[in-house]
């Protein structure tokens, strides 16, 4: 039987990798981070190596965080694509020649191997992968959200590694990202690409003071239009993540880097002329049309 | 500095056809480059222009090799026969074999995919190099000439990091590519020096894909007709969503 591990660098991760995994009650966790995060690992599984990085980054002890999954032949090592785990899974699988397969949403271990199921082309297919441990997975973002541990599951051991961190990064400065608005504000109003015009934004700010929303949006709907302030935060896997009553997305697709930006909105609403548009696919209410027509219907139905 | 620009080493999704069973078919089995790939070269070509350096792409499989001359390389190294796989390390492998061809870098630089994140950290180790990955823009420490300033965004902080070279810098986009090039540019670019290398394609994948299928959907329910907009915000408020 293969050994599954989750290497964690944030709070959150454990519980959710280890659903991934099955909730294996074999598991065993690599942890780099702040003792709070070694025992928020050890809830669920078998045992933590921890690696406290102190006032360093967790990257620079990719190396030693590697040594303790080679000590392992038959990991099934599962992580979110952090800096750091990336470096790790890197380092094992070159070294041993083992697979790496990104945006995996379900592991099935087995005698034989292991299979795991991805997500790919932009979300819209779920492949069925096979391959031999050790492997080297990372999750699925969209799907797999860092959530709270259980903390009344059983406790392994933690045993701390000490290591020496790699020079070649020095972290000269963290500024804390002061609160955009976006995070705690009931309603948002998200504008694409399809909001390409000074018209349709006009419409789209009317609409957010209509409803008393913030305005914000997709990557290139925030950065690539001239509408926003040059710094101005954007919705999305590298952006700001919403947790909005009410989230009404304008001319916007739904491409996957958009999508853990709203995963934790109550009701999300997509308005798009493209009927095939994948947001109406993780939407809760949709209208097809041109934004331009519904925009004034709405503001005036909510008057 | 000299810098090494990995580019073009993945398929675009929409050149990919996806029937109802969730099997794929591929409208152009050609490689492009990706929003990610144009921050790198963006990234690249500042801190080579900055210090007087030069950028030399390296890229594997089908598709355009001069676009990274289209945006400042002088050349390329192209392994053409080499295609991405199923398994990441083994992608990595191919852009190793190019990326070693083109010769010694102070910093080698690529996009950072979230579809294939796994690339990099195995290229890097393949290369020898430390991965610094999620790199959002990069410029040379005044202070230090063999070390580079980043800055790149995590969930609630921006971090300021000095690199020492060589390394393997991974870059995520925050914006679609804003100079792209002209068709003088691109034109020029066609004319710039590449070299082929033979790699050797993997006849063995340790990875096989066993089945596919379309995802679930929770299709939105969906207003229609002239009262569409009023329903909709009656259906928000019976949910006390407004």
């Amino acid at each position: 039987m293969n050994t599954p591990w989750i290497v964690v660098t944030e709070k959150g991760e454990s519980a959710a990798l280890l659903t991934m995994l099955g909730n294996p009650g074999n598991a065993r966790a690599l942890a780099i981070g702040p003792r709070e995060l070694a025992e928020e690992a050890a809830c669920g599984t078998a045992g933590v190596v921890w690696i406290d990085p102190q006032d360093k980054l967790a990257e620079s002890y990719a190396n030693a965080a590697a040594e303790s999954l080679l000590a392992c032949e038959d990991a099934i090592a599962v992580g979110y694509a952090t800096p750091a785990v990336c470096g790790i899974f890197g380092i094992v699988a070159a070294k041993v020649q083992a697979p790496v397969v990104s945006n995996v949403v379900k592991v099935f271990l087995s005698e034989n191997g292991t299979e795991v199921e991805r997500t790919a082309v932009d979300s819209k297919v779920i492949e069925t992968l096979s391959m031999p441990a050790p492997a080297y997975l990372l999750a699925d973002t969209v799907s797999f959200q860092p959530v709270e541990a259980d903390n009344a599951a059983p406790k392994g051991d933690i045993k701390p590694i000490e290591a020496a961190p790699s020079v070649t990064i020095e972290l000269v400065d963290s500024s804390p990202i002061p609160p955009s608005g976006l995070e705690s504000a009931d309603c948002v109003v998200g504008v694409g690409r399809g909001i390409n015009s000074e018209e349709k934004f006009a419409l789209a700010r009317q609409l957010a003071n209509a409803m008393g929303a913030e305005l914000s949006g997709t990557m290139p709907g925030v950065r690539d239009f001239g509408h926003f302030d040059a710094n101005a935060d954007y919705i999305g896997l590298s952006g700001v993540r919403l947790s909005a009553k009410t989230y009404i997305a304008l001319g916007i697709s739904g491409s996957t880097p958009h999508l853990p930006g709203i995963a934790n909105c109550q009701r999300v609403v997509c308005i798009n002329k493209d009927e095939d548009a994948q947001l109406f696919n993780h939407a809760d209410y949709g209208i097809v049309g041109d934004v331009e027509e519904i925009a004034p219907k709405l503001i005036e139905a909510l008057s | 500095m000299d810098i090494t620009l990995v580019y073009k080493w993945d398929r675009d999704p929409d050149e990919i056809f996806v029937r109802e069973d969730g099997s794929t078919k591929l409208r152009r089995d050609r490689l492009v480059a990706s929003d990610d790939d144009a921050a790198a070269a963006a990234c690249a070509c500042a801190l080579a222009q900055a210090t007087g350096g030069k950028v030399a792409g390296a890229t594997i499989g089908s598709g355009d090799v001069s676009w990274a001359m289209a945006r400042g390389a002088e050349c390329a190294t192209s392994a053409k026969n080499l295609m991405p796989s199923l398994d990441e390390r083994q992608t990595a492998e191919s852009l190793a074999t190019a990326a070693r061809a083109a010769g010694n870098a102070d910093f080698v630089v690529m996009g950072n995919p979230h579809a294939a994140a796994g690339v990099a950290g195995v290229l890097a180790a393949l290369l020898d190099l430390p991965l610094v990955a999620g790199v959002q823009d990069a410029e040379p420490d005044s202070a230090n000439p063999s070390c580079i300033i980043a800055h790149r965004k995590t969930d609630t902080a921006i971090e300021t990091l000095r690199i020492a070279g060589p390394a393997l810098i991974a870059v995520s986009a925050v914006e679609s590519e804003k100079n792209v090039p002209g068709m003088k540019q691109m034109l020029a670019a066609k004319k710039a020096p590449v070299h082929e290398v033979d790699g050797q394609p993997s006849l063995e994948c340790a990875v096989s894909a066993i089945a596919h299928r379309c995802p679930e959907l929770h299709r939105a329910r969906i207003f229609e007709g002239p009262q569409a907009a009023q329903e909709l915000v009656a259906a928000l408020r019976a949910d006390q969503a407004l």
